[in-house]
């Protein structure tokens, strides 16, 4: 196992783009990224395109990444297509860094792409629907702010957990939303317009859930020697753990949950913990599932995420930054782009690049986490990715 | 005809895409009640739903036995939804049930009514541990318009009460 060197990143800013195209979003993001790397499109061996549900959206189905990646020219190397919901991104991230750990080759592309508006938002939603099994949650109705309501239900009622606490979380969002040019959301919300806004599924309102987006986001992975080349402070990733959910069985509970086993198998990989980390990019498809995450990845012990939100920890300011691109929630939630994206803020900040909403000092250890679908009552996918500068 | 051109007929008129159909059992004697048809691992008694062919603790392949899963059930969580997907008319109410056999199940909840009566006061969620009995019937319309039938719970008494 070789270590493998994030050399280059680049995002488009996440929202409705009707007027662009899977391929017109893939350049951007490729090509951006392999400028940002310093190495030619020549230097690709191999790439892995993640999205979600973009087939059943454009209809392109089969080989989008040979046809995206036709329109920069790459033809010839292996490309693989990945399918893993929400977290078809990390899953094409995780692809590529197997390819260069390996040996296989020396620089990888991940790319993760999607399009979710089509102008009709109920193929988007039935689209959605499809992360689940379809024979089963799919067809009893399932929606995922359900999940999200539920779960931190439970929470609330057993630590005390409020609205308002939860509501502070989303507020954080919109604000580093709002310093992030390459967010769908930019604008600063209150407390009052949280929880006034529609609700959803009790305590979830409308403004704690993320939208669906479009967008792209691409990322070049090298070799220690290659990376030597372009950079002398490479970016590195320390651990990737990709899980697949486990079917609930009460009689023999797991003891540890997805979020739980995934992050503690990445600070073992990694040889970190909790208290070593600078920052985090986590999956908030709703508000609620950030305060959760807290607690399963060890940032605060159980019941104290609720203290942890009205100290401001998780704040640009405090001392463990949590979504400063601003998550999912204001940032977007383009399925197959989220991961890459979360990779390319944790590679903005640790480069010093993130503008108004650089932490300071430059953060040294970072983690994203990812995941997607639910099958037999956990999350389908699961990852979990440490990087280091 | 010949058999291609039978087949390619019969092809053309099956539109609905194909939905497994074993999820429950409605038996034809009206005395008897429909039930979830689970699996059971005949090596360590694991108990899944909906039927699987190997056991996911054990993962060899001895038989998994045809099981069908009680009819009662114990909420676990639930809450009112706001929003639907296509076929469902907002609001209605969504859940976990936990079955005696171990399993977790996600379910629609009859229903937006009858729940009102089951609801922790000041919240839109269910109380915890309200017990369910299971129900056969539509779920929604799929957008041709056809019934889509399905299982759901229905409250039969709050956890407190008698």
């Amino acid at each position: 196992m070789r270590k493998v060197a994030i050399l280059g990143v680049c995002m488009t800013k996440f929202g409705k783009h009707l007027d662009r195209s899977l391929r017109d979003l893939g350049r951007e993001a490729i090509l951006g990224a392999v400028k940002d790397a310093g190495v030619s499109l020549k230097d690709i061996q191999i790439a892995y395109v993640g999205s979600g549900l973009a087939g059943l959206i454009t209809g392109q189905e089969g080989v989008r990444g040979q046809v995206i990646l036709k329109e920069v020219g790459l033809e010839g190397l292996p490309i693989i297509n990945v399918e893993n919901a929400c977290a078809s991104g990390t899953t094409a991230l995780f692809g590529a860094w197997m390819s260069v750990t390996s040996g296989y080759c020396d620089v990888a592309l991940a790319l993760g792409v999607e399009k979710l508006y089509c102008g009709d938002t109920a193929k988007s939603l039935k689209a959605l629907a499809t992360d689940s099994d379809v024979e089963m949650e799919g067809r009893m109705g399932f929606l995922f702010p359900f999940r999200y309501s539920t779960t931190i239900r439970e929470h609330m009622k057993k630590y005390g957990t409020t609205r308002e606490q939860i509501a502070k979380v989303c507020v954080k969002s919109h604000k580093n939303g709002s310093l992030n040019p390459y967010a769908q959301y930019q604008n600063e919300v209150t407390i009052e317009e949280v929880l006034n806004s529609r609700i959803i599924c009790d305590p979830v309102t409308l403004l704690m859930c993320c939208p669906i987006g479009d967008g792209a986001s691409a990322l070049i992975l090298t070799s220690m020697d290659v990376a030597k080349r372009y950079t002398n402070k490479p970016i590195i990733i320390s651990s990737i753990v990709l899980q697949s959910g486990k079917t609930v069985n009460l009689k023999n509970p797991e003891p540890m949950n997805i979020y739980e086993r995934t992050s503690r198998k990445a600070y073992e990989q990694a040889g970190v913990g909790p208290e070593d980390l600078d920052i985090v990019e986590l999956h908030d498809a709703a508000t609620p599932a950030e305060l959760l995450r807290y607690e399963d990845f060890g940032l605060c012990k159980k019941g104290e995420a609720g203290r942890m939100v009205d100290e401001g920890r998780t704040e640009i300011t405090g001392d463990i930054p949590c979504n400063t691109s601003g998550g999912l929630v204001a940032k977007g939630h383009p399925l197959g782009a989220t991961g890459p994206g979360q990779v390319t803020e944790i590679v903005w900040q640790m480069r010093g690049q993130a503008g108004p909403r650089q932490i300071k000092p430059i953060p040294k250890i970072g983690m994203l986490q990812n995941g997607g679908g639910l099958v037999g009552g956990e999350p389908a996918i699961m990852s979990v990715t440490i990087l280091k500068r | 005809m010949n058999k291609r051109e039978e087949k390619k007929g019969k092809d053309s008129q099956e539109r609905l895409p194909f939905i497994r159909n074993d999820l429950f059992v409605v038996p034809s004697s009206h005395s008897e009640k429909p039930y979830l048809l689970g699996s059971k691992c005949t090596k360590c008694g694991r108990v899944f739903f909906p039927r699987r062919t190997i056991c996911s603790d054990c993962l060899i392949e001895v038989a998994l036995e045809d099981l069908p899963l009680g009819r009662r059930g114990k909420l676990h969580v639930g809450s009112i939804a706001h929003t639907a997907p296509i076929g469902f008319k907002p609001p209605y109410v969504v859940g976990y049930i936990d079955l005696p056999e171990g399993l977790r199940i996600f379910s629609e909840i009859k229903d937006f009514q009858i729940c009102q009566d089951f609801l922790i006061p000041g919240t839109e969620m269910l109380i915890p541990g309200t017990e369910m009995e299971l129900i056969i019937e539509k779920i929604r319309e799929d957008e041709e318009g056809n019934e889509v039938i399905g299982y759901k719970f229905m409250p039969i008494r709050k956890p407190d009460s008698e």
